[in-house]
């Protein structure tokens, strides 16, 4: 297991059940490694850590690290501790992962991504792996290796080392069934039974004396074990179980050495090193949470008083810096040191854990309430979905004074939960823009607003306006500036058509991206999202499924409903233009049921507006209405509002009003044209030539197309050329064109016009060959029925299930003799069904059977 | 056990490289020395099992020795079966379940032993904890 894991693998992920023996692989993994000379660091994750920002390696970084404002220096000087190296990479071992702090996470993951360190993780099956961390631990380059349990020979072997003698067989049978193979459970059911005396060694073989009594259950061993302990020891391993590690002097102040002794002796203390001092903590973490659990509040309060006093006594600063007193602090009901509080609030903000982020700086802000401190708690407030109270706190804030700087930030915030969370662009555009009004911002800040303004405007249905101030942004030096605007820029590039430079603008973003953020693969996925959108309007449908696949997969894997969320939108519409409608239609369901339960009901009705669409193409009309009807109930939301009149123009047609259905099409093409919608005004268009009056939209799609780059928009301009102009060639074309893109529906259609104007010009063949072409096309469309697909009368009659067959025979070179024996008939039978199949395709002989049959599968 | 020694280890052998003829090369022309030797490490297991120092002391450096020679943990697995189809050919029905148990548990024992030994013995690398 380990050559493999080591020589194929970056990044080890060991998981088993609580008590399975991880922790004691991951040692054995990182000895065997350091003994071969890798380098090896050691984070130990705990409760005590997990919610403190850098909690796990604080004691990794130089004095005074967390005391600092440069969020960006502490991360280069964690990322330079931990990845520097001699010779090879590094390996970082983590022991349960599922408790590493937020910010460490983010570290970590940045560095595995960069090939700059090797991973080996612990977790316990039931517990998740941290958000940063995921795409790591279960990535390409990660192995998952499930530890089994323990098997009655490797039982009876343990037990007979650890005791140090021969076990009598009914000992093995009565623990092994207990502990069911888990070894942290074996260990202490036998300490237990040691303990109490029913395991003695009788003449050099153990064995046990009366029944051992007590439940088998892992955390009811643990319980009673420490049950046993005397109160006043018992402190001890209540204070171990608040801080995880403490310095042994002051735990012989507690409670004396003997009693610590007697806890070592009993294997639920050991010592260690930590940064030059004698330490000691817990042997297992599962008995700390068994501690935690039984220990009440007030007891608890008392034990962090009393050690915050001996720390700020006796312990030197790099033991406990700043920060971590201060959290203390606040946990123990005293009073903390506000400037730590907030320092470390704006280290949780950079690693965007806005969960820490609270812990620290509401406090603060009911303390000392700031303009800056009221910015950070009103976005960590809606980063974890809370907009009301966000709102309160951004208004408290914006009545304090404040800098420019500051009032940018909250004024920044208010218009993101305006947008978003409340669906109010306009509202979202003023904040923004009084702040441009006002005198005293820097030009960073005016630089800064204009964008936000730009993005909004994108988000608000006018990308046609904000292109340029986004351009403008994209080339600042400010990163957070730059990187920000991009989403908005290529999503206003590519709603303008300009596909390549959408493409390239959001490829340079993403190529910018990585030595400025350090966590979040959210982050990433928002960049995904609009790359797949440009691909879509390029026309290169195959690549934007591809990367909206794999979004999705990841946003389920990872448990992210919001970019979830927007990748099940790019399927549902990606799939309305390869024509799986019934797939489009699961995708847009999916997408308005998750949407309702995080609260984006203003995007919701793009998702409702697909279900119309899909449900229109399949024929069931009342579904559809009731999707128009429920979006109207949503809030407003602009962005990309004039796709969402397909809705109302499908529907109405397939209620039959052709008439209405153009109307509405076209009258909206014209504003989204307008807007800077390009492409959607093209795809609006292009409907109302399928919708039967291709004349009336020709002049205008062509003029759009000529400002596009995309090939979508080009075929869809000449296919309407094709239509009005009866010209078969360039129908095939179109349809040519639009299977290249995956465009299956369109190009059904545009076989069947062609096929239409084969009929009428008499060519059988043709005819035949068009409409067999149609069929393959269709039939990957989910049975939707379209007016372009009904052709008028004069369809070649169809073949019957033996006329079918035999063709296909005879196109493929049997001979009529063959055939016949083939299917146990005459050769009479044979040769009268074959003329009826030349007759109903208009051939004349086998070869032309063949050319007709091939022609319809190219 | 000793009269039938020396048809045990030879049998041993036998099973060994019919089954790893690759092995062959690791060992000397002449087995005999060989088969002493291993008989004699399974009869101090066999007298030692009830008091666990000797036995650790001998099998971890046993077990240090043979990773010298290219053994891997994984290779201990394989040599069980061996040694207990060896034990069968010889014994026949004497070897019954108990004695089956009992012998397999002394080898994972000793094998256990052996491996904690075969662990390159320099301390961990580990700057940090």
């Amino acid at each position: 297991m380990m050559s493999t894991a080591t020589n194929k693998a970056s990044v080890v992920l060991v998981r088993a059940p609580l008590g399975g023996g991880k922790s004691r692989v991951v040692d054995e993994i990182t000895s065997s490694l350091a003994a071969s000379g890798r380098a090896v660091r050691r984070i130990l994750a705990t409760t005590a850590t997990a919610s403190v920002p850098f909690g796990a390696v604080a004691h990794l970084l130089p004095v005074g690290a967390r005391e600092g404002s440069d969020a960006l220096a502490l991360i280069a000087g964690l990322r330079e501790v931990l990845s520097h190296t001699a010779s090879r990479r590094p390996v970082l071992a983590i022991d349960d992962v599922p408790l590493l702090d937020v910010a460490t996470a983010g570290v970590i993951a940045a560095l595995a991504a960069s090939g700059e360190v090797n991973v080996i993780a612990s977790a316990r099956d039931d517990e998740m792996l941290p958000d940063p961390l995921v795409d790591v631990l279960l990535g390409d380059r990660a192995v998952t290796v499930a530890l089994p349990s323990m098997t009655d020979d490797d039982i009876s072997t343990l037990l007979h080392l650890a005791l140090g003698g021969p076990v009598d067989g009914g000992v093995v049978v009565s623990l092994r069934d207990r502990s069911e193979g888990n070894p942290l459970l074996l260990r202490e059911l036998t300490r237990s039974a040691l303990d109490s005396g029913a395991l003695v060694q009788v003449e050099n073989v153990w064995r046990l004396r009366g029944d051992p009594t007590g439940s088998p259950r892992l955390r009811e061993v643990v319980e009673s074990r420490l049950d046993s302990v005397a109160p006043e020891a018992r402190k001890a391993l209540e204070l171990l179980a608040l801080c995880d590690i403490i310095d042994l002097d002051e735990l012989e102040l507690l409670v004396g050495l003997e009693a610590l002794a007697d806890l070592e002796e009993k294997g639920l203390l050991r010592t260690l090193n930590r940064l030059g001092r004698h330490c000691a903590t817990l042997s297992h973490p599962l008995h700390g949470e068994a501690i935690r659990m039984a220990l009440p509040v007030l007891r608890s309060r008392l034990l962090m008083r009393n050690h915050i006093a001996w720390i700020e006594q006796h312990a030197p600063t790099h033991t406990a810096d700043a920060l971590q007193r201060a959290i203390w602090r606040l946990d123990a009901g005293l009073p903390a040191d506000l400037d730590s509080l907030l320092r470390g609030a704006k280290l949780a903000a950079a690693m965007q854990d806005s969960r820490s982020v609270l812990r620290l700086a509401e406090p603060l802000f009911e303390q000392r309430p700031t303009a800056a401190i009221g910015a950070l708690v009103g976005d960590a407030l809606f980063q974890i979905g809370q907009w009301d109270k966000g709102f309160a706190a951004l208004d408290r804030a914006a009545q304090l004074p404040a800098s420019p700087h500051t009032r940018v930030d909250i004024g920044v915030t208010r218009a993101t939960i305006l947008l978003w969370g409340v669906g109010d662009a306009e509202a979202a555009l003023q904040t923004i823009d009084r702040l441009r009004a006002d005198p005293e911002m820097s030009p960073d800040d005016v630089v800064r607003l204009n964008s936000q303004y730009a993005s909004i405007l994108v988000n608000a249905g006018l990308p046609g306006i904000a292109r340029a101030e986004l351009e403008a942004a994209t080339t600042s030096d400010q990163i957070h500036t730059k990187l920000g605007a991009a989403v908005a820029y290529t999503n206003a590039l590519a709603m303008a058509g300009q596909t390549e430079q959408a493409i390239d603008a959001i490829d340079q973003a993403m190529a910018t991206r990585p030595a400025h953020a350090v966590t979040g693969v959210a982050d990433v996925d928002v960049y995904i999202v609009a790359k797949s959108f440009a691909f879509t309007e390029a026309g290169r449908l195959a690549e934007a499924n591809a990367l909206s696949e794999d979004g999705y997969e990841r946003a389920v894997t990872c448990s992210r409903p919001l970019t979830q969320f927007w990748f099940s939108l790019s399927l549902g519409r990606n799939h309305l233009l390869t024509g799986a409608i019934a797939t489009s239609l699961r995708m847009f369901t999916s997408a308005r049921a998750l949407g309702l339960d995080i609260g984006l009901r203003g995007p919701v009705r793009s998702a409702l507006t697909g279900c119309a669409i899909a449900h229109a193409l399949l024929g069931n009309v009342e579904a559809a209405e009731a999707a128009l009807a429920e979006r109207e109930e949503m809030p407003p939301f602009a962005f990309m509002a004039p796709e969402r009149a397909l809705g109302d123009g499908w529907v109405a047609a397939v209620k039959g009003d052709l008439l209405e259905a153009r109307r509405v099409l076209d009258v909206t093409a014209v504003e989204a044209v307008a807007t800077g919608h390009i492409s959607d005004a093209l795809w609006l268009l292009h409907d109302v030539a399928r919708l039967g009056a291709p004349e009336a939209v020709l002049d205008r799609m062509i003029a759009l197309a000529a400002t596009t780059d995309s090939a979508f928009a080009t075929a869809r301009a000449d296919h309407v050329m094709a239509m009005v102009a009866n010209d078969l060639n360039g129908l095939v074309r179109s349809a040519d064109r639009f299977e290249a893109i995956g465009a299956h529906l369109l190009a059904g259609e545009a076989c069947v016009a062609a096929a239409e104007i084969a009929r009428v010009a008499g060519d059988q063949r043709a005819v035949a060959s068009l409409t067999v072409r149609a069929e393959r096309h269709v039939g990957l469309c989910d049975g939707v029925s379209t007016p372009g697909l009904v052709a008028s009368v004069g369809i070649a009659e169809p073949l019957t299930e033996r006329e079918r067959e035999i063709a296909f025979m005879a196109a493929n070179g049997l001979t009529t003799r063959e055939i016949a024996e083939t299917l146990f008939v005459s050769t009479r039978t044979v040769s009268n069904h074959l003329q009826h199949v030349f007759d109903k395709l208009g051939v004349r002989s086998r070869s032309d059977l063949r050319a007709t049959l091939d022609l319809g599968k190219k | 056990m000793v009269p039938v020694a020396d048809r045990f280890s030879v049998a041993f052998y036998q099973r060994l490289f019919d089954a790893h003829p690759a092995l062959r090369s690791m060992f000397p022309a002449d087995l005999g020395e060989q088969q002493r030797k291993l008989v004699d490490e399974l009869a101090f297991i066999v007298d030692n099992l009830g008091q666990l120092p000797p036995l650790v002391e001998r099998a971890t450096d046993l077990g240090r020795r043979h990773r010298e020679y290219g053994v891997e943990p994984s290779h201990y697995e394989e040599m069980l079966d061996v040694t207990m189809y060896a034990l069968r050919s010889v014994l026949g029905d004497q070897v019954t379940d108990e004695v089956d148990t009992a012998w397999r548990l002394a080898y994972r024992l000793a094998s256990e032993l052996m491996m904690q030994g075969a662990k390159a013995s320099s301390p961990a690398v580990d700057n940090f904890d």
